[in-house]
Parts: structure tokens; sequence; C-alpha cells
């Protein structure tokens, strides 16, 4: 076990090396440069700001620079915030967006599970069919849909949350964000969950046991439910990275200033150093929670070796 | 040296405004509240707070607050003393002395005519890096074009610290306009020792040092910048404001709900479709805002192609419905525009050009004749290629335009819209392609210059001998008026761009309770020392 995840660690390093090329690459080839502005530089102010930022080098000395500087834990200057560097940025973005993440993910799991079991224990009843559609109307509603509407309602009229603001973290601040990023995941896991135990209930073996007499908390706690979390589980890897390295909508919608829109407006000013910094870190999570999850389903069925 | 006092005006401007600037910011009676905190709207995130990386609005209209130059402008957009009490010039108005007050930093440190002199060759040094530069060298400050490519040491600038409260410019000859300029918050003096102690992180809050009547005491990117009064600011003592919280919201929606739920006190951008119902709605709250010195443009490709030829940039321009496109497509109190120069620019007196006269008809009817005599017609349709960036905006006004053409001029022009750097980027402008423009400074050259031939900005290629030789006899006259009214004529009867229109006096929402905030600066010059909070 201790070898395989030390294998695993061990492949990630090439793995990120092989994406950070690949993003380092994709950046500089996309047309406008960070320092193509509204109006445009004269010439020599344009080439001393290139030299600052060495990126009057060869494609590859610029990359070496950078990977260089990475193993050292630095993440460079940032191209557009030109008074932080990216680890400040990133320090100072990235808790907002894990504060959002795991509330919502510890809110929308549970949720989410238990009412797919529900719907899963009474399949086409009417609740059923009433958890589902509400669950089909919250992933087809955005959260740039979602999140104006709950502000118009609970902010502008109602006047009991704030529209926007992060101020540390207080609670009333995170009410709304979190119940926008929430809702949707909510919806996706119950329908997810629904599916996995039905296919479980309808397994032989639950059917012994009904015939044993075992009651249905029973059966659903001993026997259904570890062998129905493992496409859950296998969902939520990915979903737990994304949600932890913020969202733009809410970024943008409630001006909480997590990571989410420095991914996007990082893009679109080409901040080279800012891109390159939160694209490994959400690939190193990515590649970290994966090795979780794999791991999990030993625990979850003692049938998968690893 | 003979020095002699400035031209009258701008001494009699020193003595009235300097007692202005004293004065408390708020009319005798006024009640105030307790609390002198606000929070604003600056449209987007800044990239910098250091002077010399600052390169757009945002920034600088923070910059305003945390910092103060020799002079400032009051709200009508004149110069007006700052940290400089006066100033004088010699007999060939190419050495400037300023006299600076006694000040001092906000962490105690006096201020002196070192402080500006370090700053100014701080601007220029390629090491800096600074995207503003170039504005340094506009006034032709001694050697500041060789220090700012490197091929002279920054120590070299034409200023001096004559003594501590002495500062001198010598510039390479006679600039009419150096005073507007040196209002502006890139040349406003920076603290050495912390720059040097702290390098590119010396803005963050618990290291900057300012001199305006704020200073940084927090600062989420994305989330807010927070300011506060600076104690140690000259003018203290007229400084009501405590707090000034700044938001970056770029999107009008998520502003205007912000506002609609109390968070913000002002809202500049109403969004274009909720406009009309929300100034009927909260009537107590409309505020007016005055045109800026800005314009919107079109280049038209005046070196290659179809608008090589000056009947189908006639045409073209012609057909064009100004009063359209700005009541029924912008909505957001623009005007149309038949020249360049923006009328309330200084000391200038608007061209007026023949076709802005006429009717639209008259236009469209112009507009055909010259397109059939350029030889397009049905069989052999204008075609054009239009850039213009992704923004929405421009991409809506775009379509109209193209739909003017199409229908007055039966050209098919095509569209080609392009994420905002990959616009920016561009070196090929193609047909015709999007343009614009704000005031560096209130003077008619900051307009006229783009279009000289080798102008770094002029991407309409235009290239007319009579014309740079206007701007180049403009450079040292002492009252260059007349050349410049004369070049725009040129380059309006030359049709190199499209004029479209021009910000005009807009309305916008502020709670009711925020005083001090007229917004009448036509280059949109703000300073939150004179706002305060009514008791509310």
């Amino acid at each position: 076990m201790l070898l395989y995840i030390l294998r695993r660690l061990l492949i990630a390093i090439p793995t990120l090396l092989f994406i950070a090329l690949v993003s380092f690459w994709l950046m500089h080839v996309a047309p406008g440069g960070p320092f193509d502005m509204e109006r445009p530089m004269p010439e020599v102010v344009r080439a001393n700001i290139e030299a600052k930022f060495h990126l009057d080098e060869p494609f590859l000395t610029q990359f070496f620079i950078y990977i260089g500087d990475f193993l050292q834990g630095d993440l460079g200057p940032s191209f557009v915030y030109q008074d932080f560097t990216v680890t400040q940025l990133v320090a100072q973005s990235w808790p907002v967006s894990a504060t959002l993440g795991v509330l919502s993910f510890c809110i929308s799991v549970p949720t989410g599970m238990l009412l797919g079991a529900l719907a899963a224990l009474n399949r086409n009843s009417r609740l059923d069919y009433f958890l589902m559609s509400l669950s089909m109307t919250g992933v087809v509603i955005p959260a740039f849909v979602l999140a104006p509407v709950m502000v118009t309602i609970f902010s502008i009229q109602l006047g009991w949350f704030p529209a926007g603001g992060w101020e540390g973290g207080k609670p009333i601040f995170l009410v709304l964000p979190v119940m926008s990023l929430a809702i949707g995941s909510i919806a996706s896991i119950a329908r997810v969950t629904r599916g996995a135990m039905i296919e479980t209930l309808n397994q032989p073996y639950i059917r012994t046991a009904r015939a044993k007499g075992l009651s249905t908390g029973y059966i659903l706690f001993h026997h259904a439910l570890r062998p129905s979390l493992i496409p859950v589980v296998a969902m939520l890897g990915p979903a737990f990275v994304a949600v932890v390295t913020g969202s733009v909508i809410i970024d943008i919608f409630f001006g909480t200033g997590g990571m989410g829109q420095h991914f996007v407006s990082g893009a679109l000013n080409r901040d080279y150093g800012l891109v390159m910094g939160i694209t490994l870190i959400v690939a190193s999570l990515t590649i970290f929670f994966n090795l979780v999850v794999d791991l999990l389903y030993t625990i979850i069925d003692p049938r998968i070796r690893i | 040296m003979k020095i002699r006092t400035l031209l009258m005006l701008s001494s009699l401007l020193c003595s009235v405004t300097t007692l202005n600037v004293l004065a408390k910011p708020y009319p005798a009676g006024t009640s105030l509240a307790e609390k002198q905190e606000i929070t604003l709207n600056n449209g987007a995130e800044v990239t910098s707070i250091d002077p010399a990386k600052q390169a757009a609005e945002p920034a600088f209209n923070l910059g305003r607050d945390l910092y103060e130059g020799l002079a400032v402008q009051d709200k009508l957009g004149r110069t007006i003393p700052g940290i400089a009490e006066s100033w004088s010039v010699n007999d060939d108005n190419t050495v400037y002395t300023f006299k600076l007050r006694h000040s001092k930093w906000s962490n105690g440190d006096p201020l002196t005519a070192k402080d500006f002199v370090y700053a100014w060759q701080r601007l220029l040094d390629p090491k800096t890096a600074s995207p503003y530069a170039w504005f340094a060298a506009i006034p032709k400050i001694k050697n500041s074009a060789k220090i700012m490519k490197g091929k002279a040491d920054p120590g070299t600038l034409g200023v001096r610290a004559v003594d501590d409260y002495t500062f001198e410019v010598t510039l390479e000859q006679s600039v009419p306009f150096f005073l507007k300029l040196i209002s502006h918050p890139v040349l406003v003096p920076v603290h050495k020792a912390t720059i040097e102690k702290y390098g590119s992180e010396w803005t963050q809050p618990e290291h900057i040092v300012t001199n305006g009547a704020f200073t940084v005491s927090e600062w989420k990117v994305n989330e807010k910048l927070v300011l506060v009064k600076n104690p140690n600011y000259w003018d203290a003592d007229n400084v009501v404001l405590e707090k000034i919280t700044w938001l970056p919201i770029g999107d009008a929606n998520v502003a205007l709900n912000r506002y609609l739920a109390g968070e913000i006190d002002q809202v500049l951008a109403l969004p274009s479709a909720q406009k009309k119902q929300l100034l009927r709605k909260y009537p107590d709250e409309i505020a007016n805002t005055s045109a800026s010195l800005g314009s919107t443009f079109y280049y038209l490709n005046t070196a290659e192609g179809p608008t090589k030829d000056i009947r189908v940039r006639k045409a073209l321009s012609y057909a064009i419905d100004r009063e359209i496109l700005t009541n029924a497509i912008l909505n957001n109190g623009g005007i149309p525009m038949y020249n360049l120069v923006p009328p309330q620019t200084d000391g200038y007196k608007e061209i007026i050009p023949e076709f802005a006269g006429w009717s639209q008809k008259q236009r469209n009817e112009a507009a055909k004749k010259l397109i059939t005599e350029a030889g397009y017609g049905k069989d052999n349709p204008l075609r054009l290629t239009f850039t213009v960036p992704t923004f929405s905006g421009d991409v809506k006004l775009a379509t109209a335009m193209v739909g003017m053409w199409k229908s007055v001029l039966g050209a098919q022009v095509e569209i080609k819209q392009l994420e905002p750097k990959v616009f920016y980027a561009l070196k090929e402008p193609g047909n015709i392609n999007r343009g614009g423009w704000t005031a560096d400074y209130n003077e008619a050259s900051t307009w006229l210059d783009i279009f000289i031939s080798s102008g770094e900005y002029n991407d309409s290629r235009y290239n007319n001998p009579k014309y740079d030789e206007l701007m180049a006899l403009s450079k040292v006259l002492a009252d260059p008026s007349e050349e410049y009214r004369q070049a725009e004529s040129l380059l309006i009867n030359d049709m190199a761009i499209i004029p479209v229109y021009r910000p005009g006096n807009d309305k916008y929402l502020v709670k009711p309770y925020i005083g001090g905030y007229e917004r009448t600066n036509p280059e949109s010059s703000y300073y939150r020392k004179n706002v305060y909070v009514k008791a509310h």
C-alpha cells in the first residue's frame, strides 16, 4: 500500500511538469500578452517591461526560469497585479475559496445522499418524482441565475443577508455564496446516489437480506450503503477539487475575492504568472484527490485491490 | 537668470484657490454624520497603487487620494496648488521653480524636493519599467526621452532640489501646457526609504507610506481596498472622511444590486435596460456627472485597401446615423461627435465641419453619391473588414453601423470580433478599426498628436505633411490654438477617422447623504478629501 502511494506520488512529478509545460506553451502561443493594453505602450517602455519579466528570453529559457523558481517554492510575480507575488495572491484568495468550497461540500454531500437514498427507497412514488424533479431543476439552473435571484430576494427585498463581500469570512457573508454553490451539487449528488442505490437494491444479496426479514434501515446501512458509495465517491473527488479552488461566478457575483476569479481574469489578462501558479495548484490537488479516491475505494469495497 | 512670475492668470488662480483648498469642504451649518465612512465602486481591480506602475483610471482614481503632487485640480479641472504652494517660470518658459509647502509623509517624515527628484527619476528609469514613463517625456523635461530609452542616466533628468523646499524643472524647450500636466497621478512624490526597503511590495498596507489625504489600511485583491484618513496630511484638518472602502465591481448589474442592498453609496454606470425605471424610482438619489474628455472614433486605414480612397472614407462616415447610435443603442448619455477635440477642452474653440450641420437624409444622399463615384454599386459592392474588441458595447455599436452601411451604401462589411488582449496586440488593423481616446491632459495636443505621421497610435496611418508641419509648429508657439484648429480641420476633411460619439452629461445614483461629490471635472479627476457624509 505504502509502495503504491509512493509510486503514485512519483508519477505525479512528470505529470505536473508536463502540465506546466503545456500550459506555459499554450499561454505563450495565445495571441496578445499581459502588456498589450487599450493604449499601446511606446516600444521603448514595452521593451523595458518585457525585459523585467524575462519575456524577451527564448521560450524554453523562460520555462526553465519559471520551473527553477517554482521548485524553490516561488510562484513568481503577478504580471498584472504588480504589487503582489502570485504566492501572496493565492494566500489571500485560496482560504476564501476553500472555506466556501468545504462548507458547501459539507452541506451538499449529506443532503444530496440523503435525498438520493430517500428517492431510491421510494422509487416511482410521488416522493421520488418530487425529489427528482426538484433535483433536475437544481441541476439545470446555473449558479449565475440562482445567485442574482437569491440576492434579489434575501438581500434587497428581505435584507437578511449581505449581497456581497467577504469581511474575513463572517458567517452572515457566507450564507448566500455557500447556498449558491451547494444547491447545484446537492442536486447532482442526489441523482447519482439514487441511481447507484437503485442498482444496489436490485442485487440478489439484498433480496436475500429482505427474505431473512431484516429491517429496511438495517439493509440500507449495513448492506446497500457501501456499494452505492462507489460511483458517488468517484464523482466527489474531482468535484471537491473544483469546489475548493473557487468558482468564478460566485467570486464575481458576491465579490468574495476567491481564487476562481483569479483563474479567469488571469487568463483574460494574460497574467502568465498567476495562471501558471493556479494551474499548478489545481493540477496538484486533482492528482492528490484522485489518489485519495482510489484509496477510499479499497476501504469502501474490500474486493478492490491496489 | 531673471525669474518672472508666471502668467498673471495662474498666480491669480493660486491666490484664489489656496483659500478654497484651506476651507472646510462642507457649507456652514451642515450637520455631519458621526460615522464618516463611505463605500464606492472603482469599476475594476487596480493593477498597482505604485504611482510608477499605474496605467489606467481605476488606479489613478486611488492615486489622487493617496499621493499629492505639485498641483491638484479643482472641481472644474483647473490646476491649483498641491504640495507646491506657488510656482514661477523663467523668461523663455523652460525653467519652472516650485516652492513646496512644509508637509509630511504619512509616517511623519518631512517631505522635501528630493522626494520629487527621486520619484520623477524613478518614473523614467528603464529599471522601473513604468507603463506611464512616456508621460514625463511629453513635456520634454530635459533628457527624459534619452533616459526612457536607456541612453542616459536617470540622474541627468532636468529636475533638481535647489533646497529642501524648492524644486526646479528644466525643459528642453518651451511647452505651453506643462502646468496642465503636473496634477497627473504619476508625477507625485514617493517615499524612497520605503521603496528601497520593501521593493515591489512597498505598496502593501503594512508597508506603504503616502503623502495624500488618505493611506491604505487593507487590501484584499478582488474584494476590497480600504483607505483611511492620513493624519499627517498637510490639510488633514479639512479632510472629513475617515474611511473609504473601494470595491472592484466590474459588472453593472452586480454593482446595482450592492447599491440597492445599501452596501455601496454610489453607482455610476446604470445598466441601460433598467436606467429609465431606476431614475423614476429613486428621484431623490439622482445626481449628474458632466462630460469627461473622451471620445470614441473609428480608425480608417488611409494607407491601403478601399479606405485609401477619400470618397469611400467620407461615405462611410456620412452614412452613420449618430443620433440612433447614441440615443437608441448606447443610451449612456453619449453625444454624437463630428470632430475629434472635445469642445470643453481648455482654451479651444471647437471646429464644426460642414456635414455636422446636415440632416441625416442629406448625409445619406451625399454618401450614396460618393460611393457611386468611387465605383461601387450593386454589381460591385464595397467589401470591408471591421475589427472590434468583444466588449458588448463595441459589438452592439459595430453591428448597428454595419447595418447602416448596408442599407445606405449597399456595403458588405464583415465584423471581426477579437478578444480584448488579441485586439490590443493587433499589428494589422484591417480597413476599419475601433479607436478611442481619453485626454491625458486638458489641451488639444493630447488629441491631435495621435495623428502625426510618426504617431505610435496613428492606426489610420494618416500621413499629411501639412498636418505634421502644423503640429510641429504648435510645439514652439505660446498660443498654438489656431494651428490646432487648422490641423483638426485637415484631419476631419480627410476623414482619417469616423468620429462617432463622446461622453455627455449623464445621470447616476448616489445616496443623498453623500456631499461634496460634484462630478464636474472634465478629466474625471476627483479627490475624496472634498467628500463628507451628512447626518442621516
